[in-house]
């Protein structure tokens, strides 16, 4: 956690010197409405500024989007073997007795 | 999500007039969305099974009351979140584990570790099945009250105003759960996924070695 915080202080140290304020724990914050795309613009122009000169946060951001992506563009599998039978069989049972 | 709308409405109305043979082919559109989706909420084969049943059942059941003013497959996912949830609880009733609880505050402001670069497509590495293992044992990870909101949000493609409805959640509540979700599965996904010396195929030949031991120092 040292090197953590030895990294969180240089980066909060250059954002103050280029004239911006979010820090790394910003960027974290409001990771996940800009990957969104619902960050406010005036922000998420920010936190863009950010990530290019801090390589930390640039690859948290990438691989976080990644991430998301690999859920939601996985389809999903077949069904084990079976399922499918003992659900069409168990909604047969139902339609037989209940009809509609 | 799947898509077919028009030709959902039309089933529907089949299935309401019915047609079993129309309620079939809905089950067969979504089963295994509902079986996922079970699966990643209960963490168990048999749960998810029995949800999916349940599901369907109900559904059937209760057809007559489905108005129309969402879609259908909305309307399936709330009846198999509220089974799946239940599930859950039965399984956890001895450990008192709410998915109401709050989670804002605690270690939101931690930095993420195991900070390493991935490259492109990581998940081709592996075959489908395999990654299949990957993911669903990734979202079982998560504290429940976490991965309910990740597998609505971002595996079942929910907005997040859809999300908090069918959660009973606030949006800022579905907000703040899905950005510690995310971030705790990115650490976890992490030593699948990243861009190391051990790849044999070359991929990791773009990349600067000093990047590949990133996440080792921090923490």
């Amino acid at each position: 956690m040292a090197l953590a915080r030895e990294i969180l202080r240089a980066s909060a140290t250059e954002a103050r010197v280029g004239g911006r304020t979010l820090n790394c724990k910003g960027v974290v914050r409001q990771l996940s409405e800009y990957l969104n795309g619902a960050l406010d613009p005036a922000l998420a122009e920010e936190l863009q500024k950010h990530l290019e000169h801090c390589e930390d946060c640039h690859l948290v951001v990438d691989t976080c989007r990644k991430t998301i992506q690999i859920y939601c563009n996985t389809e999903p599998m077949a069904l084990p073997a079976g399922v499918r039978e003992r659900l069409e069989r168990a909604l047969a049972e139902k339609i037989g007795r209940q009809g509609r | 999500m799947p898509t077919h709308l028009e030709n959902e409405t039309t089933l529907v109305a089949e299935a309401r007039a019915g047609s079993a043979a129309a309620f079939t082919t809905l089950v067969r559109q979504y089963d295994r969305n509902i079986y996922r989706l079970a699966l990643n909420i209960t963490g168990h084969r048999e749960d998810a099974e029995d949800v999916l049943q349940e599901a369907f059942l109900k559904a059937y059941t209760n057809l007559d009351r489905f108005e129309g003013n969402s879609r259908f497959y909305t309307w399936l996912v709330r009846i198999a979140v509220n089974e799946a949830l239940m599930k859950l609880r039965k399984r956890r009733s001895g450990r008192e584990v709410s998915l109401d609880e709050p989670v804002e505050g605690g270690d939101n402001d931690s930095l993420p570790r195991e900070i390493e670069a991935w490259g492109d497509n990581p998940e081709q590495r592996f075959q489908k099945s395999e990654l299949q293992d990957i993911l669903t044992g990734a979202v079982n990870s998560l504290p429940p009250h976490f991965r309910t909101v990740f597998v609505l949000r971002d595996v079942e493609n929910f907005s997040t105003e859809e999300t908090a409805e069918l959660l009973g959640l606030s949006v800022p509540a579905v907000k703040s759960r899905l950005l510690r979700a995310r971030l705790k599965l990115r650490q976890r996904l992490n030593k699948y996924f990243r861009r190391g010396p051990s790849l044999e195929d070359g991929t990791s030949s773009g990349n600067s070695p000093s990047l590949g031991n990133r996440g080792s120092g921090r923490g």
